[in-house]
């Protein structure tokens, strides 16, 4: 029998027990799942907004830790937990960022019909989702990475079911199917770089042969990143299951787990990197190979979005073209491609929560479910027409919105790595994320569109109401929108003298 | 650099230049504001607004410093006259140092014609709008928000806000045509956007690498602790932090990165080796990247003008706009592609200018004679108009490509008469249609016996536009073919023959106008159809209103061309042989790297 060495064993315990108050955010996290799923048993019609109340008020106090976390981190710099999670800026920021989403995406699914049945089981979904992602972001470790990346699929999976019709079962089990794979894909991979190198810890250790299969190892766990970021080529689930998803969960599916897979290539693009410099003598082929895979996104994104009629279905596809955007910004790996890529997310997740919420209200008030219904909305809701208007501008990326900002920013770090490297598909990818913003106009201006210059088709419906409080939250989002175009540097100095790993 | 005072110490004349852009702004805020029950004020509240910005303009033209010995402006940051310069944004970005962006706009004798031009179109489209009565609302405050834009994108001395107020003008652009214009106007509007986004996408490559090549000497200086504020900087300082950059001993976390155009105009303030450096100068195959950069800007700016082979937004935009829209896009926003080139293009990279000359001019050429042809076989009266415009933008280019002082300047009086002579064309168009809702040139014959009045007006402003002595137009062009033949000999930029093939499109121009006149206003009179008889009255009080002013000012710059010739020349003295200047030597350091 093997001996136990209690001392070190204790030795272990007090480090996990002084480790415990860095992750206390999340353990409030969980107790607060925990909370929702007893509040599941209470009679469904009573405790719908109860359950709501209270998992806003854990999601608030969970992201006021975040906010005294971030200060510490900023003070402190990067803290490893037992080889398992990192702490730092970066990280805290959109821990933060995913947390208020998630709250905003609670407070939109108040109307949902199809939920008042099952409120308690939605929000315990939401939350684990929340959980992996936030855990996700935090990874340090191979097998870390990999169970909360199946934490936010597994909830996802059964998210996506929630609006309850045949085409939502549909699209749950796309996205399980497609899941599935890359899941497996990666894992795979992982296992490839657990037996070359014989850990599971990030970090690089040379290996005395098989480098080719590190390398295989590196593109296989690439496939199950980037089918969080719904990056070509593992985009496909994105357009089915964004469309099947009751609206406020697209919400969260087009931001939360997007983000968190950005962070996650991220910190994986480092080690990546690293392996390219020892293996092919300094040739960056990861650089390369997230260059064409941004271009591949940028223009099947953009120009699958064109043909759509389902506005949830363009948004997935011009997600899709986002997230070339974001590949974009590792692509240029620079401490200001960083920090413009954080800059990006945080806008990104500003404008899609926007659209999403104006989306879900054209939906439920006036029953538009396609883009040709937009007809004379300006006529029937002029102020909730103009927020449209300035939130598809700012995906768009036209100025006066903060959209310009974050594409600058990344066409920014994007031309001082092609200075600095000299790689061409730096300058091809700038070529192609420029000219896909005239196609990406293309297809955003046909909700306005539709909205100011066609007529309206009947005048039954019932006129906007002067100032709902939907549109007072996403006036504020747009506020912001217009206030980080003037003062970038409000939110860009938060990321700047950071600490971050990534 | 130090900081740009103002030459007035007055407060409400320091503040000129951000009261002329930012007015029309708050009129527009004040009619989104409004409840609907207020609708029949919309229109009052605009021409407040615009009224004021006349006032503003005529300070601005008094109290501006034209003629011998006057501050030139150009190249020169300190020689701006109602300059202001705030910084607006000033961010760091870690290891690459910091961004700033300036609020900094100021006039030069060549911005200020532009201005004023802007003003004066502005007022007569909004009188010519005066019967909008459809979405009143949306269609005041997008007017005043295209106003705002235009007049900042004039006065912007700062790429970045250049950049803002040229993008700005899209949208609103977009909805005024989609919304109010004609049958078309889907097409027309998606069309127009698209075209100059595509445009606006090459200046803003070029923007960005501009941003990254080149520092902001001053707020370097402070970063490096040279001295205590911008303001404080003295040339000395200025010259060492240059040395230190030149020699490559500036960290790159100590430098502060500029949009200032004037800034960036100074080739001292690259950082060598960088892509648009001209000291050790990057080449992309076996062009430099400043050449790219260069032929970038001009693609931009030639969708603006527009330049063939990049025209053909323009008819369609023309064709479908309302009038005064038309009046706008013809009168001040084409404008703004030469004004581009102008102070962006050939400021920035003149040895691009030196090296893509011959080509500038070949596209002007083309412009000229493609333009006209394309007039002569148009059917709608409008689209005659619409080409005419691509012919007498293509006498700018044409100009400008000559680099010598009578081009340049002739390229710029142009402009000008250009706004004022094709307002007039449009607003013609416009009488026409409110009437008959019909613009076919052969459905009218022998009008001249039925509207005298506006016979008369036609004439005009046909003569006008085809370069007859006596109306601004002549002098304009007059200028542009001396510059256009001189160059041969004096700067060897253009050759002979391009000048000569570009008079051609006078001829062709005074074919077609005469021609329209011959088949619209004399003859047997005849319409097609009957009940046009009695709509076809001769012009009202508030037409000839905007017809009165525009007359006179035509006829006075044919007259006496010193007016706005005063205003410019000494700016455009200075741009030329800068122009040349820097533009040689920077081809001289490219080619021997």
């Amino acid at each position: 029998m093997k001996h136990i060495d209690i001392e070190s064993l204790g030795l272990k315990l007090e480090r996990i027990l002084t480790y415990g108050q860095y992750i206390l955010p999340e353990f409030l996290l969980v107790s607060g799942i925990l909370v929702a799923l007893l509040l599941a048993l209470l009679p469904a019609e009573k405790n719908r907004y109860l359950s709501s109340a209270i998992v806003l008020l854990v999601l608030v106090a969970v992201a006021v830790l975040y906010g005294f976390q971030w200060v510490d981190t900023y003070r402190t710099g990067v803290k490893s937990l037992l080889g398992m999670l990192r702490l730092h800026t970066a990280a805290v920021t959109l821990k933060l960022l995913f947390t208020l989403t998630t709250a905003a995406v609670v407070l939109l699914s108040l109307r949902l019909s199809s939920l008042r049945q099952y409120v308690g089981e939605y929000l315990v979904l939401l939350l684990t989702a929340l959980l992996g992602a936030v855990l996700m972001v935090m990874s340090s470790n191979l097998l870390m990475t990999y169970l909360s990346i199946e934490m936010v699929s597994i909830a996802s999976y059964a998210l996506t079911g929630f609006a309850f019709t045949k085409k939502s079962a549909e699209g749950g089990l796309k996205y399980i199917l497609f899941g599935a794979v890359a899941s497996g894909l990666m894992l795979y991979g992982m296992s490839l770089h657990y037996g070359l190198t014989g850990s599971l810890e990030l970090g690089f250790r040379a290996v005395s042969e098989g480098e080719l299969l590190l390398s295989f190892g590196s593109i296989l766990m690439l496939g199950g990143f980037l089918f969080k970021l719904a990056a070509v080529p593992f985009h496909v689930w994105a357009p089915d299951v964004y469309e099947a998803a009751p609206t406020p969960v697209t919400a969260f599916f087009s931001i939360v787990p997007k983000i968190a897979g950005m962070a996650v290539l991220v910190t994986y693009t480092r080690i990546f990197l690293e392996v390219d410099m020892l293996l092919l003598s300094g040739q960056e082929t990861v650089r390369t190979l997230l260059a064409t895979l941004a271009i591949l996104s940028l223009l099947l994104g953009n120009f699958s979005a064109i043909w759509q009629s389902d506005p949830k279905r363009l948004l997935a596809y011009s997600g899709i073209a986002h997230s070339g955007f974001l590949l974009a910004g590792i692509a240029a790996f620079s401490h200001l491609g960083i920090k413009s890529l954080l800059f990006y997310a945080v806008i990104y997740a500003i404008m899609n929560l926007a659209a999403f919420a104006l989306l879900h209200w054209a939906e439920y008030r006036y029953g538009i479910r396609r883009i040709e219904d937009f007809k004379g909305l300006s006529q029937k809701a002029p102020f909730g027409s103009l927020l449209l208007l300035v939130v598809m501008v700012a995906l768009t990326g036209l100025p006066p919105t903060a959209g310009f900002t974050a594409k600058l920013f990344v066409f920014m770090s994007l031309w001082d790595a092609y200075g600095q490297t000299g790689e061409s598909i730096l300058l091809w990818l700038l070529v192609f994320a420029l000219v896909n913003t005239l196609i990406a106009l293309f297809y955003y201006l046909k909700i306005p569109y539709f909205v100011y210059f066609k007529p309206m088709k009947d005048n039954g419906q019932a006129q906007e109401k002067p100032l709902s409080s939907l549109h007072m939250a996403v006036m504020v989002l747009v506020l912001f929108l217009l206030m980080l175009f003037f003062k970038p540097e409000w939110l860009m100095d938060f990321f700047n003298n950071a600490s971050f790993v990534f | 650099m130090a900081r740009c005072e103002s030459l007035n110490d007055n407060d409400m004349i320091s503040f000129l230049l951000s009261l002329l852009v930012f007015t029309p702004l708050l009129g527009a805020l004040l009619i989104v504001l409004l409840p609907k029950k207020w609708a029949s004020s919309y229109k009052l509240l605009a021409l407040l607004a615009v009224l004021f910005q006349v006032g503003c303009a005529s300070i601005l033209y008094t109290g501006f410093e034209g003629g011998e010995g006057s501050p030139k402006g150009v190249f020169d940051g300190n020689a701006f006259q109602f300059a202001e310069k705030y910084n607006w944004i000033d961010m760091s970005v870690g290891n690459l140092g910091k961004l700033s962006i300036d609020y900094h706009i100021g006039v030069d004798g060549i911005s200020i014609s532009m201005v004023l031009l802007s003003v004066l179109v502005m007022l007569i489209a909004l009188v010519a709008s005066w019967r909008v009565q459809e979405k009143a609302k949306g269609y005041f405050s997008l007017f005043l928000l295209l106003n705002s834009a235009v007049i900042g994108c004039f006065v912007a001395l700062d790429f970045f806000l250049f950049y803002l107020f040229f993008e700005f003008m899209l949208l609103p652009m977009y909805f005024l045509i989609g919304i109010w214009g004609g049958e078309r106007r889907e097409y027309a509007s998606i069309k127009f956007f698209l075209y100059t986004l595509l445009g606006s996408v090459f200046i803003l490559v070029v923007m960005i690498g501009l941003y990254s090549s080149a520092i902001d000497p001053a707020a370097t200086a402070v970063s490096l602790g040279l001295a205590t504020s911008e303001a404080a900087v003295d040339p000395m300082a200025l010259r060492q932090v240059q040395d230190l950059l030149a020699n490559g001993l500036l960290p790159a976390s100590k430098m502060v990165h500029t949009f200032d155009i004037l800034l960036l105009s100074d080739a001292d303030n690259y950082i060598p080796g960088s892509l648009l450096s001209t000291i050790d100068a990057q080449y992309f195959g076996d062009m430099p990247f400043r050449w790219i950069a260069f032929l970038l800007l001009f693609i931009g700016f030639a969708i603006k003008i527009p330049a063939v082979p990049l025209h053909t937004w323009l008819p369609d935009a023309h064709v479908e706009a309302p009038t005064p829209i038309s009046v706008i896009l013809a009168g001040v926003l084409l404008k703004v592609g030469g004004y581009g080139l102008i102070r962006t293009a050939y400021t920035l990279f003149p040895d691009g200018a030196l090296y893509f000359a011959w080509w500038v001019g070949l596209v002007g050429m083309v412009s000229i004679l493609y333009g006209a042809f394309n007039a002569l076989a148009s059917k709608d009266l409008k689209r005659l108009v619409a080409y005419s415009s691509v012919s007498h933008m293509g006498f700018v280019l044409l100009g400008l490509a000559s680099l010598t002082a009578e081009g340049v300047n002739g390229a710029i009086y142009q402009m000008f008469s250009h706004g004022l002579i094709s307002s007039m064309l449009f607003l013609i168009v416009g009488v026409l249609y409110d009437r008959t809702h019909d613009r076919s040139i052969e459905n009218y014959s022998g009008l001249a016996a039925k509207m005298p009045g506006y016979t008369v007006v036609v004439v005009i402003a046909f003569f006008a536009s085809l370069g007859l002595p006596g109306f601004s137009g002549f002098i304009a062009e007059i200028l542009v073919f001396l510059g256009a033949f001189k160059s041969s000999v004096a700067n060897a930029l253009l050759p002979k023959w391009m000048a000569i093939v570009a008079t051609f499109g006078l001829l062709l121009g005074a074919a077609y106008y005469l021609w329209t006149i011959q088949r619209m206003f004399f003859g047997q009179y005849h319409l097609r159809k009957k009940e046009w008889e009695s709509q076809l009255v001769d012009l009202s009080a508030r037409e000839w209103s905007m017809f009165m002013p525009l007359i006179l000012l035509i006829v006075l710059l044919g007259i006496f061309p010193h007016f706005l010739l005063e205003m410019i020349s000494e700016s455009v003295g200075y741009f030329v042989a800068r122009v040349q200047d820097i533009g040689l030597q920077q081809l001289k350091s490219i080619s021997i790297n």
